[in-house]
């Protein structure tokens, strides 16, 4: 790239690459969006079929995003299975999970009221949620998901410890309405009811 | 899915930013999402250098969400907000002045700094025409960026 038109172009780029990141631990997610066992310690509820105390009631995969092909495909592609649990609606947020055939938990949401905000994705690190280090599954651009027993709020942190997104946990299901997009917060944070950090995670593409 | 995993960790966030380069940021989200969506399903096809062929995936599911918006968006909505060059005014001038086809080979080589090689791969032509594509998008932004020269206005004061 000699040239000096492509040079001076170059040097315009209004979005310069960043520094590679690939020395970052394993991705986290497997996102998509409008887009293996693992044992559950006895301490996150070992009894509960998602390691958390919301057991949720069944509802057939197919119907968790309806009209999102895409979605849907994708739902299958990672093995989901023929059910997924509807955990609840926060914030007008439907959040449904399951382990896939694999074991790893997949989450599914649903905003009933947006054509786009709409997702799944699927744990891959081992042990996985729920686990000492890992007490919290979000999506990485917006701070919806579920979160360990015991999690009283989570919080999306930038490289500088900046909170920059929180959001209280009920019945084990977060959903805020703030959409910080991808990249922005590098990690996530569980904390107790007293704001002590529970888990500090590190997001794919944070 | 570990090859899945890879790809998205490694790769991820040279999407975003090609997507970023295109895209209004309110997309930029849904179609990087989409592109992964493919990725998944098509595992199986993606190539051993998976760079081009996810920018290849970004370019088509743009293309779609802009036609699919266009469906929905009054008249008046800016549907495409291509990010111009930045800090260079005379540049981003010129730049604007070229077809959507000469501004994208140009984006992938100067952007993305992929090879004119790489670059067909994403536009899905063959080698020589991308060369050639590229060859003739150059000469028109240096054209362009001449022609700018020329109509530069004269220093206010200049007398004769």
């Amino acid at each position: 790239m000699t040239d000096t038109v492509i040079a001076r172009l170059a040097a315009a780029n209004p979005v310069p690459t960043e520094p590679s990141k690939r020395r970052r631990r394993r991705s986290r997610y497997v996102l998509v969006l409008a887009a293996a066992a693992a044992l559950v310690p006895a301490a996150f509820a070992a009894d509960h079929l998602l390691g958390i105390s919301n057991d949720g009631t069944p509802v057939p995969t197919g119907d968790v995003l309806p009209g999102q092909s895409q979605l849907d495909q994708a739902l299958q592609e990672m093995q989901v299975g023929e059910t997924m649990q509807l955990l609840g609606t926060v914030n007008g947020v439907r959040i449904y999970a399951a382990r896939n055939a694999a074991g790893h938990i997949c989450l599914a949401i649903d905003h009933v009221a947006q054509t786009y905000e709409k997702g799944v994705l699927c744990d891959l690190n081992e042990p996985g949620f729920p686990s000492p280090g890992e007490q919290a599954l979000t999506f990485p651009g917006r701070l919806q998901g579920i979160a360990a027993d015991g999690v009283a709020a989570v919080a999306f942190v930038d490289d500088n410890g900046n909170v920059l997104d929180s959001t209280p946990v009920t019945d084990n299901l977060f959903a805020s309405g703030t959409r910080i997009g991808l990249g922005a917060a590098a990690y996530v944070e569980a904390r107790d009811a007293n704001g002590n950090v529970l888990a500090k995670q590190k997001l794919a593409g944070g | 899915m570990q090859r899945f995993e890879r790809i998205y960790a490694e790769h991820v966030d040279a999407v975003r930013a090609y997507v970023r380069r295109r895209a209004p940021e309110s997309l930029v989200e849904d179609v990087v999402a989409d592109v992964f969506v493919v990725c998944l399903r098509r595992i199986d096809d993606v190539p051993r250098s998976p760079l081009p062929w996810l920018y290849g995936v970004a370019r088509k599911t743009l293309a779609n969400e802009r036609r699919k918006r266009s469906h929905v968006a009054a008249p008046t909505t800016a549907l495409a907000v291509e990010p111009p060059p930045a800090g260079d005014s005379s540049l981003a001038a010129a730049f604007g002045t070229l077809s959507d086809a000469d501004r994208e080979i140009l984006r992938l080589v100067a952007w993305e700094g992929l090879s004119t090689r790489e670059a067909a791969r994403v536009l899905d032509c063959s080698h020589v025409a991308a060369r050639v594509r590229f060859h003739r998008a150059k000469t028109r932004l240096r054209a362009a960026l001449d022609g700018a020269a020329s109509f530069r206005p004269e220093p206010k004061g200049a007398m004769r």
